[in-house]
């Protein structure tokens, strides 16, 4: 098992890209790994099917935050359709850093939320 | 004093090594324990020598696992004081003897003019049940407050005792908390609920209890007491309902089927006497028969040497983790008011990420919230981790801790 805790995901964790809340969201949603106390929040503006702007708030480890970085770096300005099929196995590659089982939970958080937020916008 | 050289020995699993070749320093032993090279022999021998169903045969195999499942309720009665060993019902664990007593007691003794008391330090196994009890019943469920550093407030339960005065029927608490460490004085609890309403029932969580400390339940005086198999050096599967003899009479089942009967006819069936009437089904004979060999270990060892070698550990683990910058300790002060056990959290690390690296030192700790949500609610924590002791832990088990989580705060914060 690789050490997790190497550089490009530790300058993420403590750098984390996309942090804070937006002005005018227009879908927002939490979610939370109650198995180790992870709790997301995350907001999007999306214009036209774009994800024009993305914004998490973690009380999280650093694989989740770490992820949750990475993964908003990633898909903004991307389109919903394009959301919907990124898949957890693409999450884990966009990581590159060999996770147990129960950190994986702690990486697909952010994407448990990014899910949640594109369904929700194509329900409206 | 323990000679704890000797006894980690009697542990197979302890020469694991984790990791990159890290000696396995366990340090979660309120999760579960592990298991001494004698329970482990005691299982095996039973599936190897004995075993055959129990109460049912008359053939030698049969009558064998009878005399060795009935003996093994006869060693745990003893061994926590129980008056006689048809007192003890054997269940899966603490959570399903709790889930017992709701639905065996609480079902057909509780209605909506009652009163429930409990604390938010539960472990959600003494917790959602009577949640769940206050629906079906309509029972009210109050909260006695806590202090700062984890005890009962006394001033908070008299206050509920005036306010309430004989609509209190329960009381559910724990007997040591998993997350706290806190050891409540239930003797002293039960005497004031009691003095309030001699009717008042007095059903105690020991789950973190009966592996550290002499137990005894009749000088506790409780009416129900519960515990877990594996929290004490013997396997998973197996735990224990105690209860008083009186009150088990008057009580009904709520699993049913063979082995709890007396006869059975097209359209009618009649009940077998406690404790069988309580245990439907093939019981965990193998698990009852492990349970009685990690008591019998427990003796030699001698619950007093037990304890004083937690407190001896708890004191030393407390003096060196207040060192550490940053840090908050749970639970109360001083470790004779504790159990071997200390959660704590460190400012800007999360709970998850100490634990992994603790991992990569071979130190196995728990992060999270233990099983007591309401709990960190109440603190106002998202997660702590967790160190919990048992008899093979040393001073050498706690430096090792240490290391591991200045290693931590340099690696995360750093």
């Amino acid at each position: 098992m690789d050490n997790i805790y190497q550089e490009e995901l530790m300058f993420h964790y403590k750098n984390p890209s996309n942090t804070g809340k937006l002005e005018d969201p227009t879908v927002e949603t939490t979610a939370n790994n109650p198995f180790c106390g992870d709790k997301l929040n995350m907001q999007m503006h999306i214009d036209k099917g774009i994800v024009k702007d993305i914004k998490f708030e973690a009380d999280a480890c650093a694989v989740a935050v770490a992820a949750s970085s990475m993964l908003t770096e990633h898909i903004k300005g991307k389109g919903v359709e394009e959301i919907k099929k990124f898949s957890k196995e693409q999450l884990l590659d966009l990581i590159g850093v060999q996770l147990t089982t129960s950190r994986v939970k702690c990486a697909v958080l952010p994407l448990e939320a990014v899910q949640k937020l594109v369904q929700a916008y194509d329900d409206k | 004093m323990l000679d704890t050289a000797k006894l980690t020995k009697d542990f197979p699993i302890l020469t694991r090594k984790v990791g990159d070749g890290k000696r396995l320093v366990y340090l979660d032993n309120a999760a579960t324990s592990q298991k001494p090279q004698a329970v482990i022999d005691a299982i095996s021998d039973f599936y190897s020598n004995h075993n055959a169903n129990v109460h049912r045969g008359i053939h030698t195999l049969s009558e064998e696992a009878t005399d060795m499942y009935e003996s093994a309720r006869t060693t745990i009665a003893e061994f926590i004081g129980a008056t006689v060993p048809q007192e003890v019902v054997f269940t899966k664990g603490t959570t399903e003897a709790i889930n017992r007593i709701m639905y065996e007691w609480g079902v057909e003794n509780l209605g909506k003019d009652d009163v429930m008391l409990t604390t938010l330090a539960e472990h959600h196994s003494n917790f959602v049940p009577w949640q769940i009890l206050s629906k079906l019943t309509g029972a009210k469920l109050e909260f006695i407050n806590l202090t700062p550093d984890g005890n009962i407030d006394y001033e908070d339960l008299r206050a509920k005792f005036e306010k309430y005065k004989k609509r209190i029927k329960l009381i559910a608490l724990s007997h040591a908390s998993n997350t706290l460490g806190t050891i409540f004085d239930v003797k002293r609890l039960v005497r004031l609920c009691k003095e309030n309403n001699s009717e008042c029932i007095v059903a105690v969580d020991g789950a973190q209890a009966v592996p550290h400390m002499p137990v005894n339940v009749q000088s506790l005086g409780c009416d129900f007491y519960s515990f877990s198999g594996h929290k004490m050096l013997g396997p998973t599967g197996i735990g224990v309902m105690w209860t008083k003899r009186e009150l088990l009479a008057k009580l009904e089942p709520y699993e049913y089927g063979g082995g709890m009967i007396n006869e059975v006819t097209a359209t009618t069936a009649t009940w077998a006497d406690p404790p069988e009437k309580f245990e439907a089904g093939t019981p965990p004979i193998s698990a009852a028969i492990g349970l009685a060999a990690a008591v019998d270990y427990l003796k030699k060892v001698d619950m007093e040497n037990v304890r004083a070698h937690e407190i001896a550990l708890t004191e030393y683990a407390l003096s060196k983790l207040k060192e550490i910058d940053g840090i908050t300790l749970l639970g109360p002060q001083e470790a004779e008011n504790r159990t071997g056990l200390v959660s704590f959290v460190l400012k800007g690390i999360h709970a998850h990420d100490i634990a992994a690296v603790l991992n990569t030192h071979g130190v196995a700790v728990r992060s999270g919230h233990h099983c007591t949500m309401p709990l960190h609610i109440h603190y106002g924590i998202t997660a702590s981790t967790r160190a919990s002791f048992n008899v093979y832990n040393t001073q050498e088990d706690i430096d090792v801790l240490i290391e591991g989580l200045q290693k931590a705060i340099k690696i995360l914060k750093g």
